[in-house]
């Protein structure tokens, strides 16, 4: 178990950090991580099985009164979904980000080096010479540590699931 | 021709301004963030021995308490580019 939570983490953390290097970053695909939720609800399961036996399964459902039984269904699904969901709108707000502030630096540098008279303003227009460096400061928070942090909480919140499932 | 191409308007316009609207949602994890930052900050200063467990324990806190925000996050990226309301036309 031990080493499928460290997989887990160094897959995670690789997939968040290749969008460090341009490429379109699998963790910012719901597919992906959907899957990795769907692998998450089958450990849960299991160790629900394996802590209280089938019976023990069904009667968790069952508490503490017997009226909670759909809010405890729905709990159930809620819990891997809501992963799925934070690890992918963490890394793709990120995206996000990053695009506008891309376009947003490309529009100022245009807007600026068109002041510049002749064919030398025109030309430099034309390139977006603030889209060098300048995004790389944000990339520290969006890409290095938002990726990071979802990679270990996503490992944390994995571990604390399962030991509370473990523990009956 | 002309009423579709009006009606086509009108979802996306309403579509943008729904994804606008979605984005309040990031207020709350906002206010609760800072409060547990705060928080946190309360006990390092009162046993800073602490420090490391606080720290990671906060992050975790932290990022449970984003998941609303991030929710109202998804309903604005559904609305902006796989708006399910344009296919219905």
């Amino acid at each position: 178990m031990p080493l499928f939570l460290a997989k887990y983490m160094a897959l995670s953390a690789f997939c968040s950090l290749s969008s460090m290097i341009g490429m379109y970053a699998p963790t910012s695909d719901l597919s992906t991580l959907l899957g990795w939720s769907l692998m998450v609800f089958v450990l849960i399961t299991y160790n629900k099985f394996r802590a209280g036996g089938p019976l023990g399964y069904i009667k968790g459902y069952f508490e503490p009164i017997p009226v909670l039984l759909p809010f405890n269904i729905i709990s159930e699904f809620a819990t891997p979904l809501s992963m799925a969901f934070r690890h992918f709108g963490n890394i793709a707000s990120g995206s996000v980000i990053t695009g506008l502030i891309y376009a947003a630096l490309a529009g100022l540098s245009a807007a600026i080096f068109r002041l510049i008279p002749g064919v030398v303003g025109q030309t430099l227009a034309q390139i977006p010479l603030f889209q060098v460096g300048i995004p790389a400061i944000f990339s520290i928070y969006f890409d290095i540590f938002s990726s990071l942090l979802q990679a270990f909480i996503f490992c944390m919140l994995t571990m604390m699931y399962i030991g509370s499932a473990a523990e009956g | 021709m002309n009423e579709q191409l009006w009606t086509k308007a009108i979802v996306m316009g309403s579509s943008a301004i729904g994804a606008g609207l979605a984005m309040i949602a990031g207020i709350g994890p906002g206010i609760g963030e800072g409060y547990a930052v705060g928080k946190a900050c309360e006990a390092i200063g009162r046993q800073p021995e602490c420090k490391g467990t606080v720290q990671s324990t906060m992050l975790l806190g932290c990022a449970v308490a984003e998941t609303t925000g991030i929710y109202g996050f998804i309903v604005a990226l559904l609305l902006m580019f796989a708006n399910p309301f344009i296919g219905k036309l």
